[in-house]
C-alpha cells in the first residue's frame, strides 16, 4: 500500500514517530500515554510470540502463561523484597524463561497440533495454579499495592516516566528480536518452520532449536509482565487467561508474522481499538477474526506486507548467535575427481 | 541501516509539526459546564459481566433523575445544578479498567466516580484515582484488600467478603437449620473470599460442611459439580457466586430432581435470579440480602416503587447500592462539596450519612461502613411465588 513511497521518506517518517513517541508525554493527556504504553507491552509480549509463531511456526496457545510468570515473579520481588528493579527484570525474564524452555522441551515429541493442545493446558493450568495458590499468588484477588520502582535512580512513579521506560524496552526487545531475526538462529527457525525435514537436512539441530526459541520468546513476554506490573502497579489472575493468550496470537497474525513491525502494527490495531472503539466491544472478536482468515488467505505478511512496509534483504548480521551455527566442521572442499569413486561396501546385514 | 545527520534532522522536524497539530486537538476534555455537574459510573457495560456495570448506572442514573426532577442540588454551594450521567466501560478487565481510570482523571468535568463491579478491576483502578484525587464511591466491589489501607478518595458502602461470608454461615447454621451443607463457589474473587470466611466461620460455631466444590468461570454446566455435592451427603446448597452462575445451578439443581434447600447471597439479589432459573426451580430459594426489596420503610418502598414505573423492572442489589451511594456523594455537596477535593473532605468529615434505603451508615476509618455488634448487615428473604419476599422461616 505504500510500497510507491521512497525508501528514504519512509525512513523520514520512521525516524519522526520515534521522536514523536519519545515527545509523547509532553504533549497528550495522561490517558493516550496510558493507552500508548499498554499498546507497547502488548508489543513486547507478541514479539515473544512472533519468534515462536511466526518465525519458527509452533503454534502456542498458552503465551500469557510466561507474560504471567514474568508478571507475578517481579510483583512478589517487589513487594518482598528491595531488589533493585534492574536486577527483578533480570530474574523475572530468566524465570520465564526456564519456564518457556520447559515447556519447550515437549516440542521435542510433539509437534503442530498436538504441541497447541499442550500450550493450551499449561495457559490453563497456570491460570489455575494463579486463582488458587492463595500465599504466593494473592490467589483470586491478585497481588495489589505493588510499589513503583526505580531505576538507576529513575524514579518510575509518574505514567509519563513508566511509559518513557517502557519504550525504551519495547525498543530494546524490538531490536533484539530483529538481530535474532537476521542471525543463523533466526533462518534456522524460518527453515523450520517451512520444511522441518530439509532443515534437518541441512544441519541444523531441529530439536534444541525448538527449545531455544520457547526460551528466547517467553523471556521476552516475562518482559512484558514486568512492563505490566510496572505500569498497573497491581496483578491478578483476569490478565493471564486464555483469552489473552488467544489475544496476542491475533496480533501476531494481524500485524504479520515474522516481521520486525508486526508485533507494534497488530497490537496498534488490536490494543488501540479496545480502547477507542469500545462500542464495537461485543464485535471486535468477529472483526478481527474476519481479518484473520483473510490476512492468512491473502497476505501472510499481515499489516506490514498490507503497508508494504516490510524489510526482507537477507541478513548481514550474524556475529551475536554464531554460537548456533550449525555444528561440526565447514563442509569439505570439493577434491576435483580424478576417477570415478570406488563403489561402497555393502554393509553386513544387508549382504546375508 | 545508516541514518544520516539530514534524515534525523527531517524526521525532527515532522515529528515536531506532528505534535503541534496534536496539540491543537488534545484540548476539549469536557469541564464544568454552567449549569450541571458530572458524574462517571465505570463497570463493565459490555461483555459477560455486562449487566452489573449496566446495574450500577441505573441505580445512579435514577438517582440524578431524581435530583434533577426536583430543582437540582437542593443545597450547598452547587445550588441547583442538575446532574449528568456518563458512563465507562471497563469490560471486567483490570488493564481496560486502569485505563477507564486514567481517562476519567484526565476530564476535569468528572466530580467523581461511582465504581468499578469486579474487585480486581477496583483494585487496579484505584490508585490512579487516588493519585489524581477523584473521589470514587464504591458500591458493589466487597474484597476485603480494598479497604484494608485507608485510602483518601475510597468509600465503600457495602460490607466485605468476610463479613458477608462469615454472616451467611452463621445465618445457615442458626436460622436456617443446615446440618451438612455443600458449598458451590465461583472462582473469582468474590466466590472466593466468601468461600474462605465462611468456611472459616463454619468451623468456628460448629456447622458441618460436606463439601466445598470451585467452579470455573464462563462454565455453564454445572451438573458434574451438583453431582458431587449430592454425593457428598449435602443437606443444603450454599451459593457462593452472583446471579448469573447461582441462576443456571439452581435451575440444575431442580431438573436433577434434587429437592434441597438452596442459599444464595447478596450478589444473587436480583429478579434476573427467578427470571432465568424459572419461577418453579427458584420457588424457596433463600436470599441473604443487604437490600430487601420489600421493606416497609418508606425509604426502599418508595425506592422500588418509583425506580420500577421508570425503568420497567425492579431494582436489583447493586442498582440500590449505587443508589444509595449517590445520597452519599450529594450529602457532601450539600455540606459545601464542590470539586473533587472538597467532596473527598467532606465525605470523610461528615462520616454519619442517613441514606435512604439502607438508613444509618458510619464510615470507619478505612471508609467502609461500620459494622454495629448484633445488628447482622444482611437480612434473609425467600423467593415465593416467582417473586423474592420475606423469609417466614
Amino acid at each position: 500500500m505504500l510500497s510507491f513511497v521512497p525508501r528514504p521518506v519512509i525512513r523520514v517518517a520512521a525516524v519522526a514517530l520515534l521522536v514523536y513517541a519519545f515527545l509523547l508525554p509532553n504533549l497528550v493527556q495522561p490517558y493516550t500515554i496510558r493507552v500508548a504504553a499498554t499498546i507497547l507491552v502488548f508489543t513486547v509480549f507478541a514479539t515473544g510470540l512472533n519468534l515462536i509463531l511466526g518465525f519458527t511456526g509452533l503454534l502456542s496457545f498458552g503465551h500469557a502463561a510466561m507474560f504471567g510468570a514474568g508478571a507475578y515473579i517481579s510483583a512478589r520481588l517487589m513487594l518482598d523484597t528491595g531488589m533493585p528493579l534492574a536486577l527483578v527484570i533480570l530474574v523475572a525474564v530468566g524465570g520465564s524463561a526456564v519456564f518457556g524452555l520447559l515447556v519447550g522441551l515437549t516440542s521435542w515429541r510433539v509437534g503442530g497440533d498436538y504441541l497447541a493442545l499442550i500450550t493450551l493446558g499449561v495457559g490453563q493450568i497456570f491460570y489455575l495454579y494463579l486463582n488458587n495458590a492463595n500465599e504466593v499468588t494473592g490467589g483470586a484477588t491478585g497481588l495489589p499495592g505493588i510499589p513503583a520502582g526505580t531505576f538507576f535512580g529513575w524514579d518510575l512513579s509518574s505514567i509519563e516516566n513508566v511509559y518513557l521506560f517502557i519504550l525504551v524496552a519495547t525498543l530494546v526487545a524490538t531490536g533484539f528480536a530483529w538481530l535474532i531475526g537476521r542471525s543463523f538462529l533466526g533462518r534456522s527457525f524460518l527453515a523450520i518452520r517451512e520444511d522441518e525435514v530439509i532443515a534437518r537436512a541441512h544441519g541444523i539441530n531441529v530439536p534444541l532449536t525448538k527449545v531455544v526459541v520457547f526460551g528466547i520468546g517467553s523471556g521476552i513476554a516475562g518482559l512484558a509482565g514486568v512492563l505490566q506490573v510496572l505500569l498497573l502497579g497491581f496483578v491478578g489472575p483476569a490478565t493471564f487467561t486464555v483469552d489473552q493468550s488467544i489475544l496476542v496470537v491475533e496480533i501476531v497474525l494481524i500485524g504479520g508474522m515474522a516481521t520486525t513491525f508486526g508485533p507494534l502494527l497488530g497490537s496498534v490495531l488490536v490494543i488501540g481499538s479496545t480502547e477507542y472503539l469500545r462500542s464495537l466491544a461485543d464485535y471486535r472478536s468477529m472483526i478481527f477474526g474476519a481479518l484473520i482468515v483473510l490476512i492468512l488467505l491473502w497476505k501472510p505478511g499481515g499489516l506490514v506486507q498490507i503497508l508494504g512496509i516490510g524489510d526482507t534483504r537477507a541478513g548481514r548480521f550474524r556475529s551475536p548467535f554464531s554460537l548456533f551455527r550449525r555444528t561440526g566442521s565447514r563442509p569439505a572442499a570439493v577434491e576435483p575427481v580424478a576417477e570415478p569413486p570406488a563403489p561402497r561396501a555393502v554393509p553386513e546385514e544387508v549382504r546375508s | 541501516m545508516k541514518f544520516n545527520k539530514a534524515y534525523a534532522a527531517v524526521g525532527a522536524t515532522l515529528a515536531l509539526g506532528l505534535s503541534l497539530s496534536a496539540c491543537g486537538s488534545s484540548s476539549g476534555g469536557g469541564g464544568a459546564s454552567g449549569d450541571s455537574i458530572t458524574v462517571a459510573v465505570a463497570g463493565p457495560m459490555t461483555g459477560d459481566n455486562g449487566i452489573y456495570g449496566q446495574d450500577q448506572l441505573s441505580g445512579v442514573k435514577f438517582a440524578a433523575e431524581e435530583v434533577n426532577d426536583a430543582g437540582g442540588i437542593p443545597s450547598g454551594p452547587l445550588k441547583g445544578k442538575k446532574i449528568k450521567v456518563v458512563k465507562y466501560d471497563d469490560v471486567a478487565d483490570p488493564n481496560q479498567g486502569a485505563s477507564v481510570a486514567q481517562k476519567i482523571c484526565d476530564d476535569t468535568g468528572i466530580m467523581a466516580v461511582f465504581g468499578h463491579s469486579n474487585s480486581s478491576v477496583t483494585l487496579a483502578a484505584e490508585p490512579i484515582y487516588e493519585r489524581c484525587g477523584v473521589p470514587l464511591f464504591v458500591s458493589y466491589s466487597s474484597n476485603p484488600e480494598i479497604t484494608a489501607k485507608r485510602h483518601e478518595n475510597l468509600f465503600r458502602t457495602l460490607i466485605d467478603d468476610a463479613k458477608m461470608g462469615s454472616e451467611m454461615a452463621s445465618y445457615s447454621h442458626d436460622q436456617l437449620g443446615f446440618k451438612k451443607v455443600g458449598v458451590l463457589a465461583s472462582d473469582d474473587d468474590y466466590g472466593d473470599g466468601l468461600k474462605t470466611n465462611f468456611n472459616k466461620t463454619a468451623d468456628e460455631i460448629g456447622l458441618k460442611v460436606a463439601k466445598t466444590v470451585t467452579t470455573s468461570a464462563k462454565q455453564k454446566d454445572f451438573t458434574p459439580q451438583l453431582t458431587e455435592l449430592r454425593n457428598a451427603g449435602a443437606d443444603s446448597l450454599v451459593l457462593l457466586n452472583t446471579y448469573t452462575d447461582a441462576a443456571l445451578q439452581i435451575k440444575q439443581a431442580s431438573a436433577m430432581g434434587w429437592k434441597v434447600p438452596i442459599f444464595v447471597t447478596p450478589g444473587s439479589n436480583s429478579p434476573e435470579l427467578v427470571k432465568i432459573a424459572g419461577a418453579k426451580a427458584a420457588e424457596g430459594v433463600i436470599v441473604a440480602a443487604v437490600f430487601d426489596p420489600n421493606s416497609k420503610d418508606p425509604g426502599p418502598a418508595k425506592f422500588v416503587t418509583d425506580f420500577t414505573a421508570a425503568n420497567g423492572k425492579a431494582p436489583g442489589e447493586s442498582a440500590a447500592m449505587s443508589y444509595d451511594s449517590f445520597y452519599v456523594f450529594l450529602k457532601s455537596l450539600e455540606d459545601g462539596a464542590k470539586d473533587r477535593k472538597s467532596v473527598i473532605s467532606k465525605t470523610d468529615s461528615i462520616g454519619t450519612f442517613t441514606l435512604p434505603i439502607r438508613g444509618e451508615l458510619t464510615f470507619t476509618e478505612n471508609h467502609e461502613p461500620t459494622i454495629v455488634p448484633g445488628k447482622p448487615a444482611q437480612v434473609l428473604l425467600q423467593v415465593k411465588n416467582g417473586q423474592i419476599g420475606s423469609y417466614a422461616g
